[in-house]
């Protein structure tokens, strides 16, 4: 707002207003005069913004054009229209509604200029100080024109709007705020950017004719169309020309506030017509709906008590109906549909009584003070008949109430004894459920003694648990007699019930005592056969026993590696066959046993049930027996064929024994010497080589004693002859002994071979050779003829390797390992080791060496004639190098020449390549 | 044999002609229970520089050579103008005593042989 109140007093030629006290602020309070807000930025204003000065042109002349139609003029051109002041003098009588001066008649400029000032008077006159001069306007000056017109809306379009002691606009402002208060989506707070969207000039309309718009369908979003809305309207329905610019409205970013004021006042003047109508209008509305409340009222009791007296007439005879339907369940809901009837039909009824008598009086009351005739109900609705339905109603409902509950009590008697008559029924229809089938049961005819006993005493404490139940029958009957007595409706069932158990209670007496008899004569009989049971129990065990051990010993398998123990067997199959007549006679006798019970359970029609005290069945018992019995000849057989096997096991063992005695000393003999000539070379090698060979030959000499064992062995275990006492050899003894003496004999022989094959090849004497075994065995820590790598290192640094203690070192003994142990078994052998340390000195014997001797022998050729071979070599190497030898290829080949650079190279199991 | 020590080595060989000699010697195969390996190298031949004498075979031609007869590895280098070999360099190099060795009693007991002394014989027949 302080955008257009500044202080700018230079250079300014517009319109002045009389009092220039402000300094920006807008004061709260206005003397009525004051009401002009200094406007020293009209001049500014147009300067700045020519779009304003549009904005008020079309405004303004639109704005006279409302006030000269009533005149039947119009004007076109603002600044042109009211040069001669004629139309401005016309503009001043319409809006004023007074008259004027009459014009001066001529078209001289003088006569202008006093037209103008005739009107320029009158508004001061009106107590409004102009600082425009009638010049201006006579010389079509536009924004002096602007600026008298804008005088003239303020006196008197917008002066009168004053609202609570308020300035021209503010109060114009708080009209719009109070009438735009009920729509959320305005808010007027001033006149140029408020009511940019539309809404609010929307709002002003829907508020004072809701008929013309349907506000709820309008948004923000659309403020063009908002904006067109309200203009047609205004113009179509309200007579107010359409003043503003929609797009201009819209798209300035503030509008002109004093357009914006024009336009809206123009409202204010509309509505303020419509709303004096109205307030006509709605004082006669008033006095009409005093009568047609009344006639309301009227209406409202004739209805109440129409309808309460049909409730009343409805629910009458359901109070005085008697009719039951004899059951419980029935009258319990009844009483619960008269307990809902009291709780929650009455109640409401109740007070629609008061309602209608309370309403009865405020009617009276009402027509008394608006001076109307009184109130009449039409025929039977008076508060008089109301009344007395009401006692009627209440009288019926408490002889209901009295007759419900004796009815109620009577059929709970009824249901009490039919429940319990039920009750006891159940029961004893529970307890004696069986019992006949249990009194009339066979089952003590295949019964032992002792449950036999037991039966007995079962149906000694059925008996008077029978007795016990006298009493209960009898009540059942009683009870069955008072239901007759107070006529219970389904009598019938309960009749036929209680007849039901009495005569199941008499049969039940009667066979009780039957049973009884019954029982005791069993128990007299099944005492007799239980003492035969027991009998046989007792002599059934042990001999069933006796029988198992007897059949036990008669198969018993022969484990026996003596001729003194068969015999033994023998002896005692002799005793046994002795006692066999004993056994007959008590066989005989525990038979009998069991038929004589047979024949009693026979005899009196009892079931023959298994012996309880023996689990033996006589049927096994027999066979048993009769298994003994054959197999005792069997068992004499076998014995006598055992005791000849005997006899010829003995012999073999004797056989093998004094053979086995003779060899196995002998052997030992030979390991001991053997043993000896391992230990110590004596002598030179040859020399031992030859003691090992004359004892090899002895060795050999020696085979046909271990064959004949053998053939002795082999009759022995055919025989199944597993121990033998006459000898502590035994054949895998003797076995193993031959072979480790024989194998071991070969390896020393082949060993001594060796080294005395090395000795010579390699050029070594028997000194040196020494040196080595020495070497040798002084790293073979742990005396098993082969170093492990690491003494295989330590034997090498000492043999003079410089082999260090890093990876260099590690490097350059793997090499050797591979050298010694190619197929890597991680020990070095002392054949290997001798060849090793030999290799060394012997590096000669290679390849190149064998090719330069072949070489020497071809005179110098690339290749070998056979003639050559033959000549220079003995006859049996020379065939076996022809034998492998392949033709020479190369240059200078002659027939039959053979390739001896190949042959040499695969000797060594190597090529040229 | 802890094959680490001698790291594996890819070798490319070339000749010009069949008859033109690899000029190494090849040595071993399963056949000999020797493992392949290279003997000596001809100076001035295509092997010359590119193999060493120690050299072990370990591959011909992408095969594995560990198993291979000593006759198969040569007829596969024999009719072969180009061959890619991997080795191990070095892994069978001689090595010599640096100094002389040192004697273990050599001439205290010429007679008795101490190293022959059999512990291998098996004695378990002694029990009876």
């Amino acid at each position: 707002m302080s955008a257009y109140y500044y202080q700018d007093a230079d250079g300014h030629n517009g319109v002045q207003y009389q009092q220039q006290q402000y300094n920006g602020g807008y004061p709260q309070q206005y003397p009525v005069d004051d009401y002009m807000v200094p406007e020293e930025e009209w001049e500014r204003e147009a300067v700045l913004d020519p779009a304003w000065e549009r904005q008020q042109k079309k405004t303004f002349t639109a704005w006279c054009n409302s006030h000269l139609r009533k005149v039947g003029t119009s004007i076109e051109n603002i600044e042109e229209d009211f040069q001669n002041g004629l139309k401005l003098m016309l503009l001043l009588e319409v809006i004023s509604n007074e008259q004027l001066i009459k014009p001066d008649r001529g078209r001289m400029r003088f006569h202008k200029i006093a037209n103008v000032n005739k009107a320029l008077d009158f508004i001061t006159s009106k107590g409004v100080k102009l600082m425009v001069g009638a010049e201006e306007i006579v010389d079509g000056n536009l924004k002096m024109t602007l600026g008298m017109i804008w005088t003239i809306i303020l006196r008197f379009a917008i002066q009168d709007i004053s609202v609570e002691e308020m300035s021209a606009k503010e109060g114009l402002l708080l009209w719009c705020q109070r009438k735009t208060a009920p729509y959320k989506n305005v808010n007027v707070q001033n006149f140029h950017i408020s009511f940019k969207d539309g809404l609010a000039f929307c709002a002003l309309i829907h508020r004072h004719r809701p008929d013309l718009l349907d506000y709820s369908k309008l948004t923000k979003d659309d403020p063009l169309g908002n904006l067109n809305l309200a203009f047609d309207i205004a113009e179509k329905h309200l007579d107010i020309p359409k003043m503003l610019d929609a797009e201009e409205i819209n798209n300035s970013i503030k509008a002109d506030e004093k357009v914006v004021m024009t336009y809206v006042s123009s409202y204010y003047h509309a509505f303020s017509t419509t709303q004096k109508a109205e307030q006509a209008a709605s004082r006669i509305c008033k006095v009409l709906s005093v009568n047609q409340e009344n006639e309301q009222m009227m209406a409202e009791y004739e209805r109440l008590a129409s309808d309460l007296l049909e409730w009343i007439r409805k629910k009458k005879p359901w109070l005085e109906n008697r009719a039951t339907d004899n059951t419980l369940h029935g009258t319990q809901a009844k009483l619960g549909e008269f307990r809902d009837y009291c709780r929650s039909q009455k109640p409401p009824r109740l007070s629609q009584k008061a309602k209608l008598e309370t309403d009865f009086n405020t009617l009276q009351t009402r027509l008394r003070l608006s001076n109307r005739p009184a109130f009449t109900p039409t025929e039977g609705k008076l508060i008089v008949n109301i009344v007395d339905a009401w006692k009627d109603l209440e009288l019926a409902e408490k002889g209901f109430e009295d007759w419900l509950l004796r009815e109620l009590r009577r059929l709970e008697r009824l249901d009490h004894l039919a429940k319990k008559f039920q009750h006891k029924c159940n029961i004893h229809e529970e307890w004696s459920y069986g019992k006949i089938d249990l009194l009339t049961s066979s089952d003590f005819k295949r019964c032992s003694l002792n449950d036999l006993r037991a039966l007995s005493r079962k149906h000694l404490a059925f008996e008077s648990d029978l007795a016990a139940h006298q009493d209960r029958v009898e009540q059942i009957a009683a009870i069955a007699q008072e239901l007759n007595v107070l006529g219970y409706d389904q009598i019938v069932m309960v009749n036929q019930r209680c007849q039901r158990i009495c005569n199941e209670w008499d049969q039940l007496g009667d066979l009780t005592h039957k049973r009884r008899i019954a029982l005791t004569d069993a128990e007299r009989i099944v005492e007799r056969i239980d003492t035969l049971f027991l009998e046989y129990a007792k002599k059934a065990s042990p001999y069933v026993n006796w029988l198992d051990g007897a059949r036990e010993d008669l198969v018993d398998m022969f484990f026996i590696h003596t001729l003194d123990e068969i015999r033994g067997l023998i002896e005692a199959h002799h005793q046994f066959k002795a006692t066999l007549g004993e056994a007959d006679a008590e066989y005989k006798n525990i038979i009998r046993l069991v038929t004589e019970a047979r024949q009693t359970c026979q005899e009196n029609g009892l079931e023959f049930v298994s012996n309880p005290y023996s689990n033996i069945k006589p049927e096994e018992l027999s066979a048993k027996w009769n298994d003994v019995q054959a197999l005792v000849p069997q068992r004499d057989q076998d014995l006598e064929t055992e005791f000849i096997k005997q006899q010829q096991n003995e012999r073999f063992r004797v056989q093998f024994a004094q053979k086995a005695n003779v060899v196995g000393p002998w052997l030992e003999r030979q390991h001991e010497q053997l043993q000896q000539l391992t230990v110590q070379v004596v002598g030179t090698l040859e020399q031992h080589q030859k003691k090992l060979e004359n004892m090899e030959h002895t060795v050999l000499q020696y085979r046909p004693h271990i064959d004949e064992l053998e053939k002795y062995n082999q009759q022995i275990q055919e025989c199944m002859i597993f121990e033998n006492r006459h000898t502590p050899y035994t054949m895998e003894v003797i076995r193993v002994a031959w072979e480790q003496l024989t194998t071991h004999l070969t390896r020393q022989i082949a060993e001594i071979k060796n080294q005395i094959y090395t000795l010579e090849k390699k050029g070594i004497g028997e000194e040196q050779m020494n040196e080595f075994r020495a070497t040798f065995a002084h790293f073979d820590k742990s005396r098993t003829r082969r170093l492990d790598s690491k003494e295989f290192r330590a034997c090498l640094i000492a043999c003079g390797y410089n082999i260090r203690e890093d990876r260099q070192g590690d490097v350059d003994f793997q090499r050797i390992m591979a050298n010694v142990d190619p197929t890597q078994t991680g020990f070095v052998t002392f054949e290997s080791f001798l060849d090793f340390m030999t290799r060394e000195c012997s590096e000669e014997d290679n390849v190149d060496q064998l090719t330069l001797a072949f070489k020497t022998l071809a005179g110098d050729q690339p290749f070998i004639t056979a003639e050559a071979l033959k000549r220079e070599l003995p006859i049996e190497q020379a065939e076996w190098c022809l034998r492998r030898m392949k033709p020479y290829v190369g240059p200078g080949a002659i027939p039959g020449a053979y390739d001896y650079k190949i042959f040499s190279a695969t000797l060594y199991g190597e090529s040229d390549l | 044999m802890d094959n680490s020590l001698f790291p594996t080595v890819p070798v490319f060989l070339d000749r010009s002609s069949l008859d033109q000699s690899w000029g190494f010697r090849l040595q071993g195969g399963i056949d000999y229970r020797l493992p392949l390996s290279i003997k000596k190298v001809s100076p001035n031949t295509p092997s010359h520089n590119k193999l060493y004498a120690g050299d072990g075979v370990t591959a011909i031609d992408g095969q594995d050579a560990s198993s291979m007869k000593h006759e198969d590895a040569e007829n596969l280098l024999r009719n072969a103008l180009q061959i890619q070999l991997a080795v191990r360099r070095g892994q069978f190099a001689a090595v010599r005593p640096s100094r002389p060795p040192v004697k273990f009693g050599a001439s205290s007991q010429p007679h008795v042989n101490s190293a022959l002394q059999n512990t291998t014989t098996p004695n378990n027949y002694r029990r009876f």
